[in-house]
């Protein structure tokens, strides 16, 4: 159980109190709440004093953390060990000091205090001068200025949204150099077409949906391999429900065990290009990207069921990868 | 009322359901009979964990580290093509 408690802050960030450990389904709930919180643009703050566990789901959302503007505060010695090993430390702490009280809590550290070239999202820009009249602007803020022609309000948010755009498009294409190419296409459209972008849905939105747009039209012009059936990697059933082959066997704990981490990687990036490219783009984004199902919906242009039927069917067949390689039945 | 009434799930419908189990979406009263099919059935508890951990692998593949001087470069080429460009 984790409860989420926003709490007044003092300075312009919005803050959330954690209770509890994040774990199972508190996982996305949190993700949620953060990304909500980023989403106004002010920066996040957590506090993590009464959190007392966090598995390796959340461990993964405070990795996807680490290039926001978020702050960690007050995590106990076991918490911040349990980061510290899913190398979130060294994105958020690393650069400054850490004070141990006596009650052995970690304090965090603002990422104001961390030195410029590891903000590459940060609202205080590495230029200084040039961009620090836009350094304290909401998103909303700079889109208005984008919009009257104003390039250091395009700078800001460049160096605000890069990595998450970058990251989209290689996770996407699976090459640097056509996720380079994305990442200009797609900023170059927000600097000419800054005039169509309504605020119906939030920046960010928008700028998933160009990432998405442009690599699917690259995915789909690529040379079709040879059309695998992707059912024969799903789970089959009986008439009467039963799973078809018996017993369904549990190598979950045999996975890594069984294949060294490369092999691992190769064999599910190669799974992965298998897919269908907006299969694809949902698994990506959900699975990679931590967005919730209705924004992956409205970057798509999918309904919530649709977005959760691909990505379960998605899901399914990588699942059915492990198996074969594994040498058990996917089904 | 009791057996009738009582809620019964297959193999099938739990593995239709998982994407919402696994996001903590599913109302309680499905939950538990998630929850008690599975305690009870070997191959869908086995089924979930495998389900779960592909999920948990997929997620370990994410790129986290990104080239320092690649927005750099890419913010100038940029610079140099809006330059070009009249709005």
């Amino acid at each position: 159980m984790l409860r989420i408690v926003p709490v007044a802050s003092p300075d312009e960030a919005v803050s959330l109190r954690l209770e509890g450990q994040i774990r199972g389904p508190w996982v996305e709930e949190l993700r949620r709440s953060c990304a909500q919180a980023l989403a106004t643009g002010r920066g996040l703050t957590l506090d993590m004093t009464d959190v007392s566990f966090i598995d390796l789901d959340g461990v993964a959302l405070f990795q996807s953390l680490s290039d926001h503007n978020v702050t960690l505060l007050h995590c106990s010695l076991f918490v911040g060990e349990q980061l510290k090993g899913g190398g979130v430390m060294s994105t958020i702490f690393s650069a400054g000091r850490v004070s141990r009280g006596e009650d052995e809590h970690l304090s965090g550290m603002r990422t104001a205090d961390v030195p410029p070239a590891r903000k590459e999202n940060s609202m205080v820009g590495a230029r200084g001068g040039a961009e620090s009249a836009c350094a304290d602007m909401t998103e909303q803020e700079l889109v208005q200025r984008l919009q009257a022609g104003d390039t250091e309000a395009f700078d800001t948010l460049f160096r605000q949204h890069f990595s998450k755009v970058y990251r989209q498009a290689l996770h996407l294409l699976g090459t640097a150099a056509e996720a380079e190419e994305v990442v200009q296409e797609v900023f170059l459209t927000v600097y000419e077409k800054a005039h169509t972008f309504r605020g119906a849905s939030a920046f960010t939105t928008w700028l998933y949906r160009l990432t998405v747009n442009a690599a699917l039209s690259r995915l789909r012009r690529r040379t079709r391999r040879k059309e695998i059936a992707l059912d024969d990697y799903l789970p089959q059933f009986r008439a009467d429900g039963h799973h078809l082959v018996r017993p369904v066997v549990d190598w979950s704990a045999d996975l890594e065990q069984c294949l060294a981490n490369a092999q691992v990687q190769q064999l599910l990036w190669k799974a992965i290009e298998l897919l269908q490219p907006l299969d694809k783009a949902v698994l990506v984004l959900s699975d990679f990207e931590d967005l919730p199902n209705r924004e992956i919906g409205e970057a798509l242009g999918l309904t919530v069921l649709a977005v959760k039927a691909r990505l379960h069917r998605a899901r399914l067949f990588l699942r059915g990868q492990w198996a074969v390689a594994l040498g058990h039945s996917p089904a | 009322m009791a057996e009738s009434a009582r809620a019964t799930i297959t193999c099938e419908q739990v593995t239709a359901l998982l994407i919402d189990y696994v996001a903590g979406d599913l109302d309680p009263t499905t939950t538990l009979v998630l929850e008690q099919h599975v305690q009870n059935c070997p191959d869908c508890m086995a089924f979930l964990r495998t389900y779960r951990e592909s999920i948990r692998l997929t997620r370990t593949l994410r790129y986290e580290a990104i080239p320092g001087e690649l927005q750099d470069r890419v913010h100038a080429i940029l610079r140099q093509k809006m330059t070009g460009e009249s709005r």
